[in-house]
């Protein structure tokens, strides 16, 4: 796969014109798949390569933490140290907002959940025996629905 | 049976919620982990922005009897995103007294969750429960919730102190 040239890029927060192109990595990311074809490239333009969401959530032991609900390069644009800018970005906006900890979820089978390891980070499914549950709108309705 | 009232907490409440924090961490045999103050709960859940909410389960008691109502359980949620589904709400923390167990109290806090849930037009509620709390997982699922990390795998991560400070200034 020929990798284009990057000349630079840089990590910016969003802005409400982005949105189109964050829902196009965000499906990109949920089907896994190589979308090299549906990029773009210009020799003058920007191309939006990545996406990092996240909010702020609470833990009543300790107090505000940054989660990072996704975080998405194209792969095509992969080891060129974007995602680390990326984190890098986070972690500074984390530490701003007083937050004690960053918090993201990884499915198992993604082998760069073994970077995030390596990068100093915690399994705390593995290490604590943390499980992730979910209700979907049916359940909620049925919960809500009985009195 | 008294009877038992669930409400949005006020800011007075924060002293009984951290008491109950920290009975469900030494419940979750975590205690240690504990570092908040009540200050930081008053200013973090009651000031310009919230960043959690509180529903209290309070009982009250009967005519004539000298105590007051009492606390005697909680549920801690905030609003989440999930970029498939949109609005979410996450039920990070849900405790009853020991002593207030299998009355349905830990059951009317997570409906009450739900009807928050979906009067905000959110789509999902999500939770995490230690594997070896077994009462609770039955709980969840009886009530139809899924198990993501034994279903699809989902582990939760984290990058905290050292570890964050190191990824901010390189």
């Amino acid at each position: 796969m020929r990798q284009p040239s990057v000349t630079s890029f840089r990590v910016r927060p969003a802005e409400a014109g982005d949105c189109p192109e964050i829902l196009h990595l965000i499906k990109e990311l949920a089907a896994c798949e190589n979308m090299l074809d549906a990029v773009k490239l210009t020799s003058k333009g920007k191309v939006t390569v990545g996406l990092a969401m996240y909010y702020f959530t609470y833990d009543p032991w300790i107090g505000k933490l940054l989660y990072l609900e996704d975080f998405y390069v194209i792969q095509a644009y992969r080891g060129l140290g974007i995602g680390a800018e990326m984190l890098k970005r986070l972690s500074q906006i984390a530490i701003r907002s007083q937050c004690n900890c960053m918090h993201f979820p990884v499915v198992t089978w993604n082998q760069a959940s073994i970077d995030y390891t390596h990068r100093g980070a915690l399994d705390l499914s593995s290490e604590e025996g943390w499980h992730l549950f979910r209700f979907n709108r049916e359940e909620l309705m049925d919960m809500a629905g009985e009195k | 049976m008294a009877f038992v009232m669930i409400r949005e907490a006020k800011e007075g409440d924060c002293g009984n919620i951290l008491r109950l924090i920290r009975e469900l961490a030494e419940y979750e045999k975590l205690s240690d982990q504990v570092k908040i103050s009540e200050e930081a709960l008053r200013a973090d859940g009651f000031g310009e922005t919230p960043f959690y909410h509180c529903l209290v389960a309070e009982i009250l008691s009967a005519p004539g009897e000298p105590q007051g109502p009492c606390v005697v359980g909680y549920g801690l949620y905030y609003f989440s995103y999930s970029t498939w589904k949109g609005r979410n709400i996450y039920l990070e923390d849900i405790y009853v007294k020991p002593e207030y167990r299998g009355q349905g109290i830990g059951s009317k806090i997570i409906k009450k969750v739900a009807e928050v849930a979906l009067d905000k037009g959110c789509s999902q509620l999500r939770l995490a429960v230690l594997d070896w709390n077994k009462r609770a997982m039955d709980l969840y699922k009886a009530l139809g919730a899924q198990d993501l990390t034994e279903a699809e795998g989902w582990h939760c991560f984290r990058f905290e102190g050292e570890a964050m400070r190191e990824l901010a200034g390189k």
